[in-house]
This record gives C-alpha cells, structure tokens and sequence, in this order.
C-alpha cells in the first residue's frame, strides 16, 4: 500500500500539521511578533531637557514629560508607563556632599508622606559626579484611593548645583525603570 | 475497539451515539506535529522557567514559604477540578502537562510578550493609558492567547481525550492552575524584593498571599482559562450542532474568559479599596472586591459546567441502557451516580441506616459500576470478555456481606422485581451459603419466580419476590420466557 494512501500515517501527519502550524504561528505573533514590534516603533522621548539654570538630562527612550505634573515644580517630571521621575536642582551654591542632601529629602519626605520606610543610603560616584541614593517605600493615598509605591531618592552634587531625583513606581513594577534612570542620570550635564 | 480510536477518526468522536470514554490516550504522540511542538516549546520555556526560578531562589526563604503556600492552594483545586470531571477523568499524565504547560510555557513567553506589548501600548496611544489600562489591556490578550493555545496543542496531540465541553474545561482550568501558581510565587518574591531592607522575607509573602490568594484566588486563571477552554471544546467537539452556531456560543465562552481577565485586571471598583489615612485595605475589603469584579464570572462559569455536567449525565445514561441485568446497575443508582454530591450522599446513607462497611461497599460499587460504562462505551458487544469480567466484579460486590442483604445499595428504591428465572419440576434445594458441606435449608417448590443476584461458581444467589434469598444450584434455574 502506498504510504500516501488515505488514513496512513504519511498523510495523517500532514493533515495535523497544518493546525499545528497555525497554533505555532499564534504564539510567534503574540511573543516574536510582539518583541519585533516593539523595537521597530521609535519610542517617544522628552529629548534633552533643563534642569535648573545651568544643567541638562537627556530623557531616555519612552521617557515622556509628565502631562499630570504640577506646574509649580522648579524641575522636570518624566513619566514612562507608570513609573515618575521627577529632576529639580535644590541649591545652586551647594557646598556639601550628595549624603547631606539625601539626610535632607529623607526628613522632607518623611514629613510630607503618612507611611513612609527609607532603606540603607548608598554612595555612588556618577560621572564624577558625587552621588548617592537611597530606596524607600510608602504608602500614598489620593482621592480617596491608596497605594504602595517603591521608590529611590537619588541626590548628586554637580558642581554648585545640588540635585534632587525622585523616581517612584506602584509596588513591584520599579525595577523596569531602573536601567533608564541609570542612563538619565548619566547623561546630566553642565551647560546648555 | 470504538472507532475514536482509529487513526484519522475525528477526535471527540462518539460510537453509535455514545462517547468513546473507555479510552485513554498517552501524551506521548511522536506522530502528531502538535506533540513536536510541545516539546519545543517545553525547552525554550523551560530554559527561562529556571533562569527566573534560579534568581528568585536568591532569597531563600521567601521562594520556599512561596512554594509551599501555592502548592498549598493549588493541590486541593487540582483535585476539585480532577473531580468534576464525573465520569471519564483524563489522564493523568495530560492533565500534568497541561499544568506543565501553564506554569513553565506560558507563563515564560507571557512573561517577554506583555513587557513588550505594554511598551507598545505605550507608544502608539499614551503612557497614561497603559500606566491605567495596560494590564486589562495587554495582560488578556496576550496570556489568554498562550494559554488557550496550550489547550488547543494538547487537543492536537490527544484529540481522543475532547469527549465533550467538560474536558475542555478540565484542560484549561488545569493549564490556568499552572500559570496561576507560578505567576503568584513571582509576585511573592517582587513584593519581598520591593520591601525596603531584608530581614523579614516572609511578611511580605504572607501579604500577597493574602491579597492574590485568600482574596482573590477564586477569580483568577483558573476561571479564566477554564472558560476559553470550554469553549474552545464546544467548538470542537459539539459536531452535532452546526459550524456556525457552534462557533457563535464557543466564541462567547472564549469572549467571557478574556472578559472576566481584563475586568480583573481593570481600574474599576477600587474605591471599595479605599481607606483612611492610608492604610492598606483589609481582607474583608479585599474579599468584597474579589466578589464585586470576579463572582458573576464565576457563577457563569458553574453554570456553564453544570449545562456541560448535565450533558455527561446523558451520555453516561445512553452508555448503560440496555444493560439485560438489572443487579449491575439500576435505573435509581444511574441517578445517584449523577454527580459527587448525589454519590457522596448515597454512601454516607448507607453508612448511616446500616453500616460503614455497607458505605465502603457502595463506593466500590460506585467505581466499578462507571468503570463499567467505560467499558461499555468502546465496545458494542454485550458479551465482550472484559464487560462479561466487569459484570462479574459487581455482582460479586453486590454479594458482599458487607452490601447484602439488604433491600437495596444506595438510597434509591429497590429496581422493579422482575423475575428471570423459575425453580424447575420437582423443586429445587437452597442452602444458606453456598457451601454443600451444610445441608440445605429449604426446598423451594416448582416454578417458583427468581431472581438472580450473584454467581459464584455454579452456585446462584437467588431472591423470591417476598424478599427471601439463598443460594441454589444456578445450572438447574430455569430462564423465565
């Protein structure tokens, strides 16, 4: 009997594939096609912003300025999905070091935020740039709704200028943000 | 052998009216593309399952207490869903892939799609809308596509295990189970990884575990997923209706699934989380807010599995009518078999009006009596050996001491007397057990109505219809015409 005669296992296996292709085409659409996607789209980007009178970041890729910001900020507010950063310079003839200004926001938040829980400070020169930073947990409430956020507090003393960063994310979903910060805070530089 | 079980048959295909139960299927298909395709899959994702279970393991602590508490919660839901599948339960080892395929494909190809797919998001419409809606938007789509495709892999590689709609739900809630421990264990350990300092690893966990399990453990891919599965098998397993409509009303079965995903994942009602000054939201709060966005899902989901119970219920009736003695199975005990419910309830009956035993009995009996409409439903002899062998095991239980006498096993009412057999010319001896090292205890007089109830040997327990029973020489009956 040929092996292509009906119901042989031959001719079997070829009528089986063609859902099995079909299932494996799904899923290459949904993670191949979605991972290919997304690196073909040019993310927005807020580009190189100021920072204070003398000092520019340059936004990372999907880093937009935050429409929800409070004008009143002496600074910029970035947002990438749902995670803030917010850049301010807090003393433009600074003459300590970056852990002071941290001992300083860490006694500001902890006025200004109900629950709030600071981890251990850490120093980190970026750029030649004194740095240090320090995560922290609260818990924030708005309009009746309340949340955990994780967050860093990142000071750097760039020349006279003492800057502030505050990145903050809903519980669980910070670590995403954290190389893009990485490469923000390395791009901080003096002069337009 | 049924013809489901030759090759090129179409899977779920029913003999004579009849489902093929009595037939299990293994997993392992090397002639099916689809089982390729598993394994495949199975490598990739199992490569980046122990990549992210290595890095989690880093905190010892808190990846073992996660461990045990999914495992926890996730055996005695295996063994509820195992369960409701009331008559033909899958095989053991698909219904472990299945899980297998949940908790390491999945959740491994879900894990790279929906960071990409949330990016994308992202930037074709606005961060605000997938900070807000990303997860009701991205996480439906894209987990309920992988998982769904699991259970469509798995019909691939045993279609002869799709009997009905019921086994699309056992699949796909078993595929959600899987996905559902793995992703909560990585929720635990990024809420202790989020806690500022390290010292106490189970707090956090215990939290989660609180807020994704406690809370919200029943509304999660377990119902997801078993809705997308059972309507998948409606698809493909109801032939009898037509395409159109069958895949109208499947259609809506997948359409709820991904519904009750996206509504879970959704901003909406998290006012019922709010509280003063802060404060996290308690259990009770999370209970309600479980119950307010899950439960209408839920009930949707049990009854479409009672309509799905109910259609087994048919099947199984269908598979035993005919039976030509009524002490292997009654019109009462087909009832009582219906569902766990009605089965449990018989057994504690009996173990209440007579004895433990008697429970044990009815349960064996319970068993074997389904074991017999398995073997039923891949023959179409009467007199096939291993249905004549089944027949043979019950009658031998109904003939247990334990079980008998009594006027009936079960709560149902005793089947109608209908006699089958006559005492011959002359009358017939009958002793009190079938041993003719004692002497008789009566003779029974000549045509005389019976009914028999067991055989062991050539000896026959017979019953008269004013309730006496004792054993006879079965070769000397005669057939009542």
């Amino acid at each position: 009997m040929s092996d292509l005669a009906p119901g042989t296992p031959a001719r079997l296996f070829r009528a089986r594939l063609l859902p099995t292709v079909a299932v494996a085409a799904v899923i290459a659409a949904v993670v191949l096609g979605g991972l290919g996607l997304d690196e073909a789209l040019a993310a927005p980007s807020a580009g190189t912003l100021d920072i204070g009178a003398s000092l520019t970041i340059t936004a990372a890729p999907g880093w937009v300025l935050d429409s929800a910001a409070d004008s009143t900020t002496s600074g910029v507010q970035l947002r990438k999905a749902d995670a803030i950063l917010t850049a301010q310079v807090v003393d433009q003839t600074y003459s300590g070091d970056s852990a002071s200004i941290i001992d300083e926001a860490e006694k500001e938040l902890t006025g200004a935020t109900a629950q709030i829980s600071f981890g251990d400070a850490h120093h980190s020169p970026i750029n030649g740039h004194d740095t240090t930073y320090v995560s922290f947990q609260a818990t924030v409430s708005t309009s009746g709704r309340s949340g955990v956020v994780d967050g860093e507090v990142i000071a750097m003393a760039v020349g006279a200028d003492a800057v502030l960063f505050e990145l903050a994310a809903p519980q669980g979903r910070l670590s995403s943000a954290v190389d893009d910060v990485t490469a923000m805070l390395e791009s901080v530089r003096v002069g337009r | 052998m049924s013809a489901s079980m030759e090759p090129g048959t179409p899977p779920g295909a029913w003999a004579g009216g009849r489902p093929a139960w009595g037939v299990q299927a293994s997993l392992i298909q090397p002639s099916q593309p689809a089982f390729w395709l598993y394994l495949t899959l199975l490598a990739i994702g199992g490569y980046l399952f122990i990549q992210e279970q290595s890095l989690m393991s880093s905190l010892t602590t808190a990846w073992l207490l996660s461990w045990a508490l999914v495992i926890a919660y996730a055996v005695p839901v295996a063994v509820i869903v195992y369960r409701l599948d009331l008559f033909e339960r899958e095989p053991k080892l698909v219904l472990a892939a299945a899980v297998v395929w949940g908790a390491v494909i999945a959740t491994s190809m879900a894990a790279q799609a929906n960071d990409a797919w949330l990016s994308i998001l992202s930037k074709v419409a606005s961060p605000d809308l997938a900070s807000q809606w990303g997860a009701a938007i991205v996480g439906p789509g894209v987990e309920e596509t992988l998982k769904l495709a699991g259970v469509v892999t798995l019909f691939l590689i045993v279609p002869g295990e799709f009997d009905g709609v019921m086994d699309g739900f056992v699949y796909g809630a078993m595929v959600g189970l899987g996905f559902t421990v793995v992703e909560d264990v990585s929720y635990f350990i990024t809420a202790v990884a989020a806690a500022p300092g390290t010292f106490d690893q189970s707090g956090p966990v215990f939290d989660t575990f609180l807020v994704r399990v406690v809370g919200g453990g029943l509304y999660g891919h377990v119902l997801f997923t078993g809705l997308t599965g059972l309507g998948f098998a409606y698809i493909a397993t109801r032939r009898s209706v037509a395409w159109s409509a069958r895949l109208w009303r499947g259609g809506l079965c997948i359409v709820a699934g991904v519904a009750a995903h996206a509504i879970w994942n959704s901003p909406w009602m998290e006012d019922i989380l709010a509280t003063s000054g802060g404060a996290d939201p308690g259990t009770l709060q999370w209970l309600e807010y479980g119950a307010v966005k899950g439960l209408p899902f839920l009930i949707l989901l049990g009854l479409l599995v009672r309509l799905a119970t109910r259609s087994e219920e048919e099947a199984f009736r269908k598979i035993v009518a005919g039976e030509p003695d009524p002490w292997v199975i009654t019109e009462s005990e087909v009832t009582s078999l219906q569902s766990l419910w009605s089965r449990r309830a018989a057994r504690a009956e009996a173990g209440r009006t007579r004895s433990p035993a008697a429970s044990r009995a009815l349960g064996k009996l319970q068993a074997a009596q389904i074991e017999y409409a398995m073997i039923r439903s891949r023959t179409d002899s009467q007199t096939d050996p291993a249905l004549e062998a089944q027949r043979h095991k019950i009658r031998a239980i109904r003939s247990e001491p334990a079980a008998w006498p009594a006027p009936a096993i079960g709560t149902a009412p005793a089947p109608a007397w209908i006699p089958t057999h006559l005492v011959p010319r002359g009358g017939i001896a009958a002793w009190s057990t079938p041993d003719a090292a004692h002497g008789p205890v009566t003779v029974l007089p000549e045509r005389t109505e019976l009914i028999i109830m067991a055989w062991t040997g050539n000896w026959a327990r017979v019953g008269a219809e004013n309730g006496w029973t004792g054993w006879v020489d079965g070769r000397l009956l005669a057939p009542r015409r």
